[in-house]
Protein backbone atom coordinates (compact mmCIF):
# COMPACT_ATOMS: atom_id res chain seq x y z
CA UNK A 1 0.00 0.00 0.00
CA UNK A 2 1.48 4.09 -1.04
CA UNK A 3 1.96 5.96 1.78
CA UNK A 4 -0.93 8.47 2.61
CA UNK A 5 1.31 11.36 2.87
CA UNK A 6 4.12 12.77 1.63
CA UNK A 7 5.83 13.79 4.93
CA UNK A 8 4.19 11.30 7.40
CA UNK A 9 5.89 13.15 10.00
CA UNK A 10 4.89 16.84 9.71
CA UNK A 11 1.70 16.44 8.06
CA UNK A 12 -0.18 14.58 11.28
CA UNK A 13 1.65 16.42 13.85
CA UNK A 14 -0.02 17.55 16.73
CA UNK A 15 -0.95 21.19 16.38
CA UNK A 16 1.07 22.08 19.59
CA UNK A 17 4.14 20.57 18.39
CA UNK A 18 3.86 22.20 14.67
CA UNK A 19 3.61 25.17 15.98
CA UNK A 20 6.34 25.06 18.39
CA UNK A 21 8.72 24.17 15.36
CA UNK A 22 6.97 27.31 13.38
CA UNK A 23 7.78 29.57 16.20
CA UNK A 24 11.31 28.19 16.34
CA UNK A 25 11.41 28.47 12.14
CA UNK A 26 10.02 32.50 12.03
CA UNK A 27 12.80 33.60 14.68
CA UNK A 28 15.91 32.17 13.18
CA UNK A 29 14.04 33.38 9.77
CA UNK A 30 14.03 36.83 11.89
CA UNK A 31 17.63 36.62 12.79
CA UNK A 32 18.92 36.20 9.27
CA UNK A 33 17.01 38.66 7.71
CA UNK A 34 18.16 41.09 10.28
CA UNK A 35 21.48 40.39 9.51
CA UNK A 36 21.60 39.94 5.61
CA UNK A 37 18.40 41.46 4.06
CA UNK A 38 18.89 45.50 3.55
CA UNK A 39 14.72 45.23 3.43
CA UNK A 40 14.93 43.52 7.12
CA UNK A 41 17.57 45.45 8.26
CA UNK A 42 15.95 48.32 8.30
CA UNK A 43 12.46 47.14 9.04
CA UNK A 44 13.17 45.02 12.20
CA UNK A 45 15.54 47.63 13.46
CA UNK A 46 14.61 47.26 17.78
CA UNK A 47 12.77 43.73 17.04
CA UNK A 48 14.61 40.64 18.47
CA UNK A 49 13.59 37.05 17.42
CA UNK A 50 13.49 36.44 21.55
CA UNK A 51 10.70 39.31 21.59
CA UNK A 52 8.44 37.02 19.56
CA UNK A 53 7.47 33.88 22.66
CA UNK A 54 4.13 33.17 21.15
CA UNK A 55 2.49 32.80 17.65
CA UNK A 56 0.51 35.64 19.29
CA UNK A 57 3.53 37.64 19.19
CA UNK A 58 3.51 38.13 15.28
CA UNK A 59 1.61 41.19 15.43
CA UNK A 60 4.48 43.17 16.56
CA UNK A 61 6.54 42.33 13.12
CA UNK A 62 5.21 44.61 10.34
CA UNK A 63 3.68 43.15 7.37
CA UNK A 64 5.62 43.67 4.02
CA UNK A 65 3.76 45.12 1.15
CA UNK A 66 4.49 44.57 -2.52
CA UNK A 67 5.39 48.28 -3.27
CA UNK A 68 7.79 48.04 -0.82
CA UNK A 69 9.46 45.15 -2.55
CA UNK A 70 9.19 47.28 -5.82
CA UNK A 71 10.60 50.19 -3.89
CA UNK A 72 13.91 48.24 -2.61
CA UNK A 73 14.53 46.38 -5.97
CA UNK A 74 15.65 49.98 -7.44
CA UNK A 75 18.90 49.39 -5.23
CA UNK A 76 21.97 47.35 -6.17
CA UNK A 77 22.63 44.62 -6.74
CA UNK A 78 20.23 44.88 -9.86
CA UNK A 79 17.96 43.76 -10.20
CA UNK A 80 17.00 42.38 -6.59
CA UNK A 81 18.53 45.26 -4.72
CA UNK A 82 17.45 45.28 -1.45
CA UNK A 83 15.22 42.05 -1.25
CA UNK A 84 18.18 40.10 -1.50
CA UNK A 85 19.15 38.02 0.75
CA UNK A 86 22.34 35.73 -0.17
CA UNK A 87 25.36 37.15 -2.28
CA UNK A 88 24.40 37.63 -5.68
CA UNK A 89 26.79 35.15 -7.05
CA UNK A 90 24.28 32.16 -5.10
CA UNK A 91 21.21 33.13 -7.05
CA UNK A 92 20.72 30.82 -9.50
CA UNK A 93 17.39 31.36 -10.58
CA UNK A 94 15.59 34.40 -11.98
CA UNK A 95 11.92 34.60 -11.74
CA UNK A 96 9.03 37.59 -11.65
CA UNK A 97 5.93 38.43 -10.84
CA UNK A 98 3.03 38.98 -13.77
CA UNK A 99 3.26 42.84 -12.94
CA UNK A 100 -0.89 42.85 -13.55
CA UNK A 101 -0.80 45.38 -10.18
CA UNK A 102 2.38 47.45 -10.97
CA UNK A 103 6.05 47.04 -12.08
CA UNK A 104 7.00 43.18 -11.41
CA UNK A 105 9.10 42.03 -8.31
CA UNK A 106 12.12 40.33 -9.69
CA UNK A 107 12.09 36.84 -7.24
CA UNK A 108 15.59 35.76 -6.97
CA UNK A 109 15.78 31.69 -5.82
CA UNK A 110 19.79 29.98 -5.21
CA UNK A 111 19.71 26.07 -5.99
CA UNK A 112 18.90 25.99 -2.03
CA UNK A 113 16.03 28.11 -2.48
CA UNK A 114 14.85 26.47 -5.23
CA UNK A 115 14.49 23.25 -3.85
CA UNK A 116 12.58 24.21 -1.26
CA UNK A 117 10.00 25.84 -2.92
CA UNK A 118 10.25 22.76 -4.84
CA UNK A 119 9.54 20.18 -1.75
CA UNK A 120 6.50 22.53 -0.72
CA UNK A 121 5.48 21.58 -3.84
CA UNK A 122 5.60 18.50 -3.58
CA UNK A 123 3.38 18.38 -1.03
CA UNK A 124 0.45 20.26 -2.95
CA UNK A 125 1.24 17.34 -5.92
CA UNK A 126 0.98 14.27 -3.48
CA UNK A 127 -2.31 15.71 -1.41
CA UNK A 128 -3.73 16.25 -4.89
CA UNK A 129 -3.30 11.89 -5.39
CA UNK A 130 0.04 12.55 -8.02
CA UNK A 131 2.00 9.49 -7.83
CA UNK A 132 5.00 8.25 -9.65
CA UNK A 133 2.48 6.19 -11.98
CA UNK A 134 1.67 9.14 -13.35
CA UNK A 135 2.25 10.98 -16.67
CA UNK A 136 1.79 14.67 -16.62
CA UNK A 137 0.91 16.89 -19.18
CA UNK A 138 1.39 20.86 -18.82
CA UNK A 139 0.02 22.75 -21.50
CA UNK A 140 2.30 25.69 -20.83
CA UNK A 141 5.30 27.08 -21.88
CA UNK A 142 7.29 28.24 -19.01
CA UNK A 143 9.29 31.58 -18.59
CA UNK A 144 10.25 34.39 -16.86
CA UNK A 145 7.09 34.24 -14.30
CA UNK A 146 7.20 31.33 -12.05
CA UNK A 147 3.81 29.39 -13.27
CA UNK A 148 4.08 26.09 -13.52
CA UNK A 149 8.39 26.32 -12.97
CA UNK A 150 7.66 25.09 -9.32
CA UNK A 151 5.08 22.33 -10.68
CA UNK A 152 7.46 20.67 -13.50
CA UNK A 153 10.48 20.08 -10.83
CA UNK A 154 7.96 19.00 -8.38
CA UNK A 155 6.79 16.26 -10.47
CA UNK A 156 10.12 15.18 -11.40
CA UNK A 157 10.47 15.17 -7.76
CA UNK A 158 7.55 13.34 -7.11
CA UNK A 159 8.77 10.76 -9.82
CA UNK A 160 5.76 11.60 -11.92
CA UNK A 161 7.40 11.36 -15.96
CA UNK A 162 6.61 15.03 -17.16
CA UNK A 163 5.45 16.27 -20.70
CA UNK A 164 5.99 19.74 -21.28
CA UNK A 165 3.44 20.80 -23.89
CA UNK A 166 4.56 24.78 -24.45
CA UNK A 167 4.89 26.28 -27.70
CA UNK A 168 1.83 24.09 -28.98
CA UNK A 169 -1.43 25.36 -29.62
CA UNK A 170 -4.39 23.78 -27.89
CA UNK A 171 -5.48 21.43 -30.07
CA UNK A 172 -1.93 20.52 -30.99
CA UNK A 173 -1.71 19.55 -26.49
CA UNK A 174 -4.79 18.05 -27.26
CA UNK A 175 -3.78 16.09 -30.06
CA UNK A 176 -0.06 15.22 -27.39
CA UNK A 177 -2.30 14.34 -24.79
CA UNK A 178 -3.92 12.05 -26.70
CA UNK A 179 -0.77 10.40 -28.09
CA UNK A 180 1.15 10.06 -25.46
CA UNK A 181 -1.71 8.94 -22.95
CA UNK A 182 -1.24 11.60 -20.46
CA UNK A 183 -3.11 10.87 -17.29
CA UNK A 184 -2.46 14.14 -15.23
CA UNK A 185 -2.28 17.76 -16.39
CA UNK A 186 -2.03 21.40 -14.38
CA UNK A 187 -3.22 24.11 -15.96
CA UNK A 188 -5.62 27.27 -15.15
CA UNK A 189 -9.07 26.89 -14.71
CA UNK A 190 -9.53 29.21 -17.65
CA UNK A 191 -7.28 27.15 -19.45
CA UNK A 192 -9.11 23.81 -18.60
CA UNK A 193 -12.70 24.91 -19.53
CA UNK A 194 -10.53 26.35 -23.05
CA UNK A 195 -9.36 22.97 -23.20
CA UNK A 196 -12.28 21.12 -22.99
CA UNK A 197 -13.98 23.88 -25.61
CA UNK A 198 -11.49 23.34 -28.40
CA UNK A 199 -11.77 19.38 -27.95
CA UNK A 200 -15.79 19.28 -28.17
CA UNK A 201 -14.72 21.44 -31.40
CA UNK A 202 -12.64 19.26 -32.30
CA UNK A 203 -15.25 16.29 -31.78
CA UNK A 204 -13.24 14.76 -28.95
CA UNK A 205 -15.17 14.09 -25.86
CA UNK A 206 -12.71 15.90 -22.44
CA UNK A 207 -13.69 12.84 -20.08
CA UNK A 208 -12.01 10.51 -23.35
CA UNK A 209 -8.61 12.17 -22.96
CA UNK A 210 -8.06 9.61 -20.18
CA UNK A 211 -6.76 12.18 -17.51
CA UNK A 212 -7.14 11.08 -13.97
CA UNK A 213 -6.29 14.48 -12.64
CA UNK A 214 -5.87 17.93 -12.90
CA UNK A 215 -4.49 20.36 -10.55
CA UNK A 216 -5.59 24.10 -11.73
CA UNK A 217 -3.41 26.63 -10.68
CA UNK A 218 -2.88 30.89 -11.58
CA UNK A 219 -6.35 32.08 -10.74
CA UNK A 220 -9.04 31.48 -7.75
CA UNK A 221 -11.01 28.50 -8.69
CA UNK A 222 -14.66 28.80 -7.51
CA UNK A 223 -16.06 25.38 -6.77
CA UNK A 224 -18.58 25.68 -9.05
CA UNK A 225 -15.13 25.61 -11.48
CA UNK A 226 -14.18 23.01 -9.99
CA UNK A 227 -17.10 20.77 -10.62
CA UNK A 228 -17.54 21.85 -13.99
CA UNK A 229 -14.28 20.56 -14.56
CA UNK A 230 -14.68 17.49 -13.12
CA UNK A 231 -17.77 17.18 -15.32
CA UNK A 232 -16.21 17.86 -18.52
CA UNK A 233 -12.78 15.81 -18.08
CA UNK A 234 -14.56 13.02 -15.87
CA UNK A 235 -11.17 13.42 -13.48
CA UNK A 236 -10.46 14.85 -10.20
CA UNK A 237 -9.87 18.13 -10.42
CA UNK A 238 -7.70 19.99 -7.19
CA UNK A 239 -6.88 23.50 -6.51
CA UNK A 240 -3.68 24.98 -4.62
CA UNK A 241 -2.87 28.67 -3.67
CA UNK A 242 0.17 30.23 -3.87
CA UNK A 243 2.21 33.11 -5.90
CA UNK A 244 5.55 34.22 -6.57
CA UNK A 245 6.74 35.90 -3.76
CA UNK A 246 5.20 33.44 -1.05
CA UNK A 247 5.78 30.25 -3.35
CA UNK A 248 2.53 27.52 -3.42
CA UNK A 249 1.69 27.57 0.52
CA UNK A 250 -1.92 25.33 0.12
CA UNK A 251 -2.96 22.57 -1.25
CA UNK A 252 -5.97 20.44 -1.74
CA UNK A 253 -6.31 16.90 -0.30
CA UNK A 254 -8.61 13.76 -1.85
CA UNK A 255 -11.08 15.03 0.36
CA UNK A 256 -11.93 18.39 -1.80
CA UNK A 257 -13.47 20.24 1.15
CA UNK A 258 -10.83 23.40 1.73
CA UNK A 259 -7.04 23.17 1.57
CA UNK A 260 -4.11 22.71 3.61
CA UNK A 261 -1.47 25.18 4.55
CA UNK A 262 1.86 23.39 4.00
CA UNK A 263 3.21 23.41 7.39
CA UNK A 264 5.69 24.19 8.69
CA UNK A 265 7.02 25.52 5.48
CA UNK A 266 4.50 28.78 5.99
CA UNK A 267 3.45 30.29 9.02
CA UNK A 268 -0.20 31.66 7.84
CA UNK A 269 -1.99 34.36 9.13
CA UNK A 270 -5.64 35.49 8.25
CA UNK A 271 -6.03 38.95 9.34
CA UNK A 272 -9.20 40.73 9.64
CA UNK A 273 -8.98 43.75 6.53
CA UNK A 274 -10.52 46.12 8.61
CA UNK A 275 -8.02 45.53 11.28
CA UNK A 276 -4.92 43.55 10.70
CA UNK A 277 -3.64 43.39 14.23
CA UNK A 278 -6.56 40.67 14.78
CA UNK A 279 -6.22 37.41 13.28
CA UNK A 280 -10.12 36.14 11.58
CA UNK A 281 -11.80 33.10 13.64
CA UNK A 282 -12.97 30.21 11.87
CA UNK A 283 -15.58 30.61 9.08
CA UNK A 284 -14.97 34.29 8.46
CA UNK A 285 -13.02 35.88 5.76
CA UNK A 286 -9.69 37.84 5.96
CA UNK A 287 -6.55 38.81 3.80
CA UNK A 288 -3.94 35.69 3.98
CA UNK A 289 -0.53 37.06 5.08
CA UNK A 290 2.22 34.65 4.90
CA UNK A 291 5.94 33.82 5.89
CA UNK A 292 7.62 31.34 4.19
CA UNK A 293 9.87 30.31 7.08
CA UNK A 294 13.28 28.50 4.92
CA UNK A 295 13.96 30.49 2.53
CA UNK A 296 17.16 32.68 2.45
CA UNK A 297 17.59 33.75 -0.89
CA UNK A 298 14.87 36.00 -0.64
CA UNK A 299 13.31 36.40 2.96
CA UNK A 300 9.52 37.56 2.78
CA UNK A 301 7.89 37.90 6.79
CA UNK A 302 4.74 38.42 7.38
CA UNK A 303 3.66 39.06 3.40
CA UNK A 304 0.26 40.62 2.47
CA UNK A 305 -0.92 38.59 -0.23
CA UNK A 306 -4.08 40.26 -0.90
CA UNK A 307 -5.65 37.36 -1.14
CA UNK A 308 -9.01 36.74 0.67
CA UNK A 309 -9.67 33.79 1.97
CA UNK A 310 -11.90 32.38 4.03
CA UNK A 311 -10.65 30.16 7.54
CA UNK A 312 -11.57 26.60 7.93
CA UNK A 313 -10.90 24.51 10.92
CA UNK A 314 -7.71 22.32 11.34
CA UNK A 315 -9.54 18.81 11.43
CA UNK A 316 -9.64 17.17 8.17
CA UNK A 317 -11.27 13.65 7.31
CA UNK A 318 -7.51 12.95 5.62
CA UNK A 319 -6.07 12.95 9.29
CA UNK A 320 -3.67 15.67 8.42
CA UNK A 321 -3.47 18.47 11.08
CA UNK A 322 -2.31 21.66 9.26
CA UNK A 323 -4.27 24.43 9.69
CA UNK A 324 -6.06 25.19 6.73
CA UNK A 325 -7.94 27.77 4.16
CA UNK A 326 -11.87 26.96 3.17
CA UNK A 327 -11.62 29.19 -0.23
CA UNK A 328 -10.53 32.02 -1.73
CA UNK A 329 -12.65 34.15 -2.29
CA UNK A 330 -10.59 36.53 -4.79
CA UNK A 331 -7.97 38.88 -4.91
CA UNK A 332 -8.66 42.49 -2.49
CA UNK A 333 -7.72 44.22 -4.92
CA UNK A 334 -10.52 43.12 -7.29
CA UNK A 335 -12.97 43.99 -5.00
CA UNK A 336 -15.27 47.10 -5.97
CA UNK A 337 -17.97 49.04 -4.96
CA UNK A 338 -20.56 49.30 -7.56
CA UNK A 339 -23.49 51.82 -7.00
CA UNK A 340 -22.27 51.46 -3.49
CA UNK A 341 -22.59 48.00 -2.57
CA UNK A 342 -19.33 45.41 -2.77
CA UNK A 343 -19.01 43.29 -5.67
CA UNK A 344 -16.30 40.43 -6.04
CA UNK A 345 -16.50 39.07 -9.52
CA UNK A 346 -15.95 35.81 -8.49
CA UNK A 347 -19.83 35.22 -7.62
CA UNK A 348 -19.97 36.02 -11.19
CA UNK A 349 -18.08 33.05 -12.15
CA UNK A 350 -19.61 31.06 -9.27
CA UNK A 351 -23.01 31.89 -10.36
CA UNK A 352 -22.08 31.11 -13.88
CA UNK A 353 -19.87 27.68 -13.80
CA UNK A 354 -22.44 26.34 -10.92
CA UNK A 355 -26.09 27.16 -12.80
CA UNK A 356 -25.68 27.84 -16.25
CA UNK A 357 -23.49 25.41 -18.04
CA UNK A 358 -25.00 26.93 -21.87
CA UNK A 359 -22.50 29.99 -20.88
CA UNK A 360 -19.01 29.44 -22.27
CA UNK A 361 -16.58 32.20 -22.16
CA UNK A 362 -18.11 36.07 -20.38
CA UNK A 363 -16.92 38.97 -19.17
CA UNK A 364 -18.19 42.12 -16.80
CA UNK A 365 -17.84 45.44 -17.38
CA UNK A 366 -18.41 48.10 -14.76
CA UNK A 367 -18.84 51.55 -16.72
CA UNK A 368 -19.92 55.30 -15.55
CA UNK A 369 -21.55 56.69 -18.81
CA UNK A 370 -23.13 59.78 -16.87
CA UNK A 371 -23.70 60.04 -13.19
CA UNK A 372 -24.50 56.58 -12.38
CA UNK A 373 -22.27 53.22 -12.29
CA UNK A 374 -23.62 50.89 -14.81
CA UNK A 375 -22.59 47.09 -14.63
CA UNK A 376 -22.64 44.65 -17.61
CA UNK A 377 -22.23 40.90 -18.22
CA UNK A 378 -21.19 39.73 -21.80
CA UNK A 379 -21.73 36.48 -22.35
CA UNK A 380 -21.73 33.72 -25.15
CA UNK A 381 -23.51 30.77 -25.07
CA UNK A 382 -21.71 27.40 -25.95
CA UNK A 383 -24.45 26.81 -28.96
CA UNK A 384 -26.04 28.80 -30.86
CA UNK A 385 -29.61 30.07 -29.25
CA UNK A 386 -33.00 31.02 -31.27
CA UNK A 387 -33.91 34.81 -30.59
CA UNK A 388 -36.41 33.70 -28.48
CA UNK A 389 -34.35 31.65 -26.02
CA UNK A 390 -31.92 33.74 -26.12
CA UNK A 391 -34.51 36.62 -24.47
CA UNK A 392 -35.12 33.89 -22.12
CA UNK A 393 -31.39 33.40 -20.91
CA UNK A 394 -30.66 37.29 -20.74
CA UNK A 395 -33.98 37.48 -18.34
CA UNK A 396 -32.80 34.44 -16.26
CA UNK A 397 -29.17 35.59 -15.83
CA UNK A 398 -30.09 39.07 -14.56
CA UNK A 399 -32.74 38.00 -12.38
CA UNK A 400 -29.95 35.62 -10.44
CA UNK A 401 -26.98 38.12 -10.90
CA UNK A 402 -29.43 40.64 -8.52
CA UNK A 403 -29.62 37.85 -6.40
CA UNK A 404 -26.30 36.58 -6.15
CA UNK A 405 -24.82 40.05 -6.34
CA UNK A 406 -27.32 42.81 -4.95
CA UNK A 407 -26.97 44.60 -8.37
CA UNK A 408 -28.70 45.22 -12.00
CA UNK A 409 -26.86 43.76 -14.57
CA UNK A 410 -27.39 44.62 -18.26
CA UNK A 411 -27.11 41.49 -19.87
CA UNK A 412 -25.81 40.78 -23.46
CA UNK A 413 -25.40 37.57 -25.42
CA UNK A 414 -22.64 37.30 -28.31
CA UNK A 415 -21.93 34.81 -30.66
CA UNK A 416 -19.56 32.44 -29.92
CA UNK A 417 -15.81 33.46 -30.58
CA UNK A 418 -16.55 37.11 -29.72
CA UNK A 419 -14.86 36.61 -26.41
CA UNK A 420 -11.16 36.75 -26.14
CA UNK A 421 -10.16 33.31 -25.15
CA UNK A 422 -6.93 32.84 -22.12
CA UNK A 423 -4.15 30.54 -21.99
CA UNK A 424 -2.68 31.60 -18.49
CA UNK A 425 -4.91 33.65 -16.63
CA UNK A 426 -8.01 35.59 -17.67
CA UNK A 427 -9.12 38.94 -17.33
CA UNK A 428 -13.15 38.42 -17.64
CA UNK A 429 -13.61 41.81 -15.15
CA UNK A 430 -12.63 45.07 -16.22
CA UNK A 431 -13.53 48.14 -14.33
CA UNK A 432 -13.56 50.83 -16.70
CA UNK A 433 -13.95 53.85 -14.34
CA UNK A 434 -9.87 53.34 -13.65
CA UNK A 435 -8.01 55.04 -15.82
CA UNK A 436 -5.78 52.33 -15.62
CA UNK A 437 -7.99 49.38 -15.97
CA UNK B 1 12.62 6.75 14.01
CA UNK B 2 13.23 10.53 13.70
CA UNK B 3 16.02 10.82 16.32
CA UNK B 4 17.43 8.03 13.35
CA UNK B 5 16.99 9.91 10.96
CA UNK B 6 18.27 12.82 12.32
CA UNK B 7 21.95 11.02 12.95
CA UNK B 8 21.95 10.04 9.45
CA UNK B 9 20.89 13.34 7.88
CA UNK B 10 24.27 14.45 10.57
CA UNK B 11 26.29 11.75 9.32
CA UNK B 12 25.43 13.16 5.31
CA UNK B 13 26.46 16.40 6.34
CA UNK B 14 29.72 15.69 7.70
CA UNK B 15 30.83 13.54 4.78
CA UNK B 16 29.46 16.57 2.22
CA UNK B 17 31.53 18.96 4.24
CA UNK B 18 34.33 16.82 4.07
CA UNK B 19 34.24 16.32 0.65
CA UNK B 20 33.76 20.24 -0.05
CA UNK B 21 37.01 20.82 1.94
CA UNK B 22 38.98 18.01 0.12
CA UNK B 23 37.31 19.07 -3.53
CA UNK B 24 38.04 23.16 -3.93
CA UNK B 25 40.00 22.55 -6.83
CA UNK B 26 37.72 20.07 -8.53
CA UNK B 27 34.86 21.61 -9.90
CA UNK B 28 32.42 18.91 -10.24
CA UNK B 29 33.08 17.38 -7.13
CA UNK B 30 33.05 20.78 -5.01
CA UNK B 31 29.76 21.52 -6.55
CA UNK B 32 27.94 17.91 -6.52
CA UNK B 33 29.13 18.20 -2.79
CA UNK B 34 27.66 21.31 -2.29
CA UNK B 35 24.20 20.17 -4.13
CA UNK B 36 24.56 17.25 -1.13
CA UNK B 37 25.07 19.77 1.70
CA UNK B 38 21.88 21.53 0.16
CA UNK B 39 19.73 18.65 0.05
CA UNK B 40 20.96 18.10 3.93
CA UNK B 41 19.28 21.19 5.10
CA UNK B 42 16.45 20.18 3.20
CA UNK B 43 16.08 17.07 5.23
CA UNK B 44 16.70 19.04 8.36
CA UNK B 45 14.34 21.04 7.66
CA UNK B 46 11.89 18.66 6.39
CA UNK B 47 12.60 16.45 9.65
CA UNK B 48 12.70 18.87 12.50
CA UNK B 49 13.74 18.18 16.23
CA UNK B 50 12.49 16.14 18.39
CA UNK B 51 11.43 17.19 21.78
CA UNK B 52 14.07 15.61 23.31
CA UNK B 53 16.39 16.94 20.61
CA UNK B 54 14.49 20.40 21.44
CA UNK B 55 15.51 20.14 25.21
CA UNK B 56 18.79 19.07 24.36
CA UNK B 57 19.53 22.71 22.74
CA UNK B 58 17.77 24.89 24.34
CA UNK B 59 20.22 26.66 24.90
CA UNK B 60 20.64 28.40 21.30
CA UNK B 61 16.65 28.31 20.77
CA UNK B 62 17.15 30.16 18.05
CA UNK B 63 19.58 28.54 15.71
CA UNK B 64 19.44 27.97 12.34
CA UNK B 65 17.13 24.76 11.29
Amino acid sequence: MEPQYWNPYLETLPRERLEQIELKYFRSLLSYAKENSPLYREKLKGIQPQDIRLLGDLHKIPLTEKEELRLLQEAEPHPYGGILGVDIQEVTTFRQTSGTTGKPVYVPETYESWQWRVEAWCHILYMAGFRPRHRVFLPFGYNVYVAFWEAHYAAEKLGCEVVPGGALDTRARIHKILEVRATAMMCTPTYGLHMAEEAMGMGVDPARLGLERILCAGEPMPEATRRRLEELFQCHVFDHIGGTEPCGWAGMCEQKNGLHIIEPFFLVEVLDPEDPSRQVQEGQRGVAVVTPLGRRSFPVIRFKTNDLVVKAPASCGCGRTSLRIQEVLGRCDELRKVRGVLFSPKSVEQLLRGEFPQIGEYEVLVSRPGSMDQISLRAEPVQGVSPEQARALCRSLAQKLKLVTNLSFQVELLPQGSLPRYTLKARRFRDKREPTS
Amino acid sequence: MMEQVRKEILSIRKSAASLMEISREFPALRRNAEIIMIFANLLDFISPQTEEENARTQEDPHGLP
